[in-house]
This record gives C-alpha cells, sequence and structure tokens, in this order.
C-alpha cells in the first residue's frame, strides 16, 4: 500500500513521491511523507487493516486504508482506500469513521452466503450470516485498536 | 508527559483557568478515536498482571488540573493476538467513574471472533473476567458478585 515505486521516487525538500493503491481507480500519487502508520496483521487474524497517514507537500494529507487477508505468498489485498484532504480535521474523522466492517467481502477469508443456492437452506444462511457477522465485528473491532492507536502517534509528533 | 498543549489531533479536556505545577499534558489513547489529552497528574495505576497468564488489563486513573477524572483502560494478550486494546474516558464525578468500571466487559472488548480453540478460549475469557474482577474489587474494595473468596 505504501508503494514507493523506485523508479518514480525522488528526495525533494525531504518528501518522496508516494503512491497509494486505490480500488477502480489509478493509484493517488502526491509528493509528501508518511507520518503514522499501523499494520493490524498478527498470528490470529485472517484479515487485518493497514493505515497510514501521510502529509503532502502542498499542505494537505493522505489516507491510505488497506483489508489485506494471508496468502500463501504473505498477503494479499481485499480492499483498498486512498484519499486526499485538505485539512487535518476531515482527515482524522476520515479515520475515526471509517466502515471497517464494510470492508469485509463474504467468501474473501470470510464465510460466504449461498444467496443462489436453492439448495441452502435457512439454517445454512443463518449460521453462515452470523459467522460473517463475527468477523466483521472483529474486523472492526481490530480497526478501531489500529486507528486509536494511529491517531495518538499522530497526537505524540505534535501534529 | 508533554511540555506544552498538545497539537489538533487530539480532543483537550477542558482545561484549568491557570497552570498548576506538577500537572503535565497527557495523551491517552482511545478505542477507534482521536486520543484524549489531560492536564493531569496519575493518581494511582493497577493492575492484574498473573504468572503464566497471558491476558491482564491496566486501570490508570489520573486527575486533571481542571479538577476531573480521567481513567486509561488497557486489555494486553500476547503480542500474537494483537495490539493492546487501550480507551480513555473523563468525568466529573467519582461514582460515575466507578459505575463505568464496573459496567464495562473486559471480554467483550477483546473478544476474537476465531474459535478454533474455543475451549481454551472461553476459559481464559472466564479467567480473564474474574481477574478483571479482582481487580475492579481491589481498587474499589468491594465483593464484587460472582467472585470466588480469594
Amino acid at each position: 500500500m505504501n508503494a514507493i515505486d523506485p523508479a518514480l521516487a525522488r528526495a525533494a525538500e525531504g518528501g518522496l513521491l508516494i503512491r497509494l493503491r486505490r480500488d477502480g481507480a489509478p493509484p493517488l500519487r502526491f509528493a509528501g511523507r508518511k507520518l503514522a502508520a499501523q499494520d493490524g496483521a498478527c498470528a490470529q487474524a485472517g484479515l487485518w487493516h493497514e493505515i497510514g497517514f501521510y502529509a503532502g507537500r502542498g499542505g494537505d494529507w493522505a489516507l491510505g486504508i488497506t483489508l489485506w487477508r494471508a496468502s500463501p505468498r504473505g498477503r494479499a489485498a481485499v480492499r483498498c482506500h486512498a484519499w486526499r484532504f485538505d485539512t487535518l480535521e476531515t482527515a482524522v474523522v476520515a479515520v475515526e469513521t471509517h466502515d471497517a466492517a464494510g470492508d469485509v467481502c463474504p467468501g474473501i477469508a470470510a464465510p460466504e452466503l449461498p444467496l443462489d443456492d436453492a439448495a441452502a437452506t435457512p439454517l445454512t444462511l443463518a449460521l453462515r450470516a452470523a459467522g460473517l457477522e463475527r468477523v466483521r465485528r472483529d474486523v472492526a473491532r481490530r480497526y478501531r485498536i489500529g486507528a486509536g492507536a494511529l491517531l495518538a502517534a499522530l497526537a505524540w509528533q505534535g501534529k | 508527559m508533554r511540555p506544552g498543549p498538545p497539537g489538533p489531533v487530539c480532543e483537550i479536556a477542558p482545561r484549568a483557568r491557570t497552570a498548576l505545577p506538577g500537572f503535565g499534558w497527557i495523551v491517552l489513547q482511545r478505542d477507534g478515536r482521536r486520543p484524549l489529552a489531560i492536564e493531569g497528574r496519575v493518581v494511582l495505576t493497577a493492575d492484574n498482571a498473573c504468572a503464566g497468564f497471558a491476558w491482564r488489563s491496566e486501570i490508570v486513573i489520573y486527575e486533571t488540573a481542571a479538577g476531573l477524572l480521567a481513567v486509561s483502560l488497557c486489555h494486553a494478550g500476547t503480542a500474537e493476538q494483537g495490539p493492546p486494546w487501550r480507551d480513555a474516558f473523563l468525568s466529573d464525578d467519582p461514582a460515575a467513574l466507578r459505575a463505568a468500571l464496573l459496567a464495562h466487559d473486559p471480554v467483550a472488548a477483546i473478544a476474537p471472533c476465531r474459535d478454533d480453540d474455543l475451549a481454551g478460549g472461553a476459559r481464559a475469557a472466564q479467567r480473564f473476567a474474574a481477574i478483571w474482577r479482582g481487580l475492579l474489587g481491589a481498587l474499589f474494595g468491594l465483593r464484587v458478585p460472582g467472585m470466588a473468596a480469594a
């Protein structure tokens, strides 16, 4: 998510060219530097969020949030978000209000909902839905821990 | 503690009119929110770390220069279980603060969704809840219902 393409990176006034991946859009590119990041990867997490908070050289701010899942090669992205903000306040609010549970996709490291399967019984659907809900709650819980730690790290930097 | 008022990311607690000696700026991490910054000093710290048990909680109570009380909570397990859960809140009323701590459910705060280790998980959760009640009992000097005699 914080991929700094070596061919394009240049140090200028202490900043670098940052490239943040986004779903359904070209990567967000800007000159700036990473202020704080939180990676929720741990042994017991099948899905986790990575959050990166950046200061742009033009006085603006950027946020990158990615939901990762474990994969044979280490990790694979499930959802990628990246935004730019004019003010620090809107960027902080975006961290606080991000819908972490909404990043969970049924069937990707989470229970699948067999909605099109005529043979699926209501009990099966109910159990799968309950399992999916538990995964969503856990992902949201871990996201909140990371968000709180990231914002505290920003505060410690005097931002 | 920091030498000056913290930056705009924090939510700054109501301040006293004048700076008091002994009170410094403290940034308290919160769950899913910007941290709380208080001009305060520690009143007490309590934790229930048990040898041989990974899960433990810590309560720190602060008083602020404006005469409020602040509490920071931390629940932590092993590193594999992820970073510690932290939260903090302010109160002007010690009784409300006590009620909030008594109402807090630490197992709900830390409960993971993966129950492939259900038996161990459920026992660990019970023990974690019991030592939390023990911590509250030690802090508030009361016998909490459901706690076995020590």
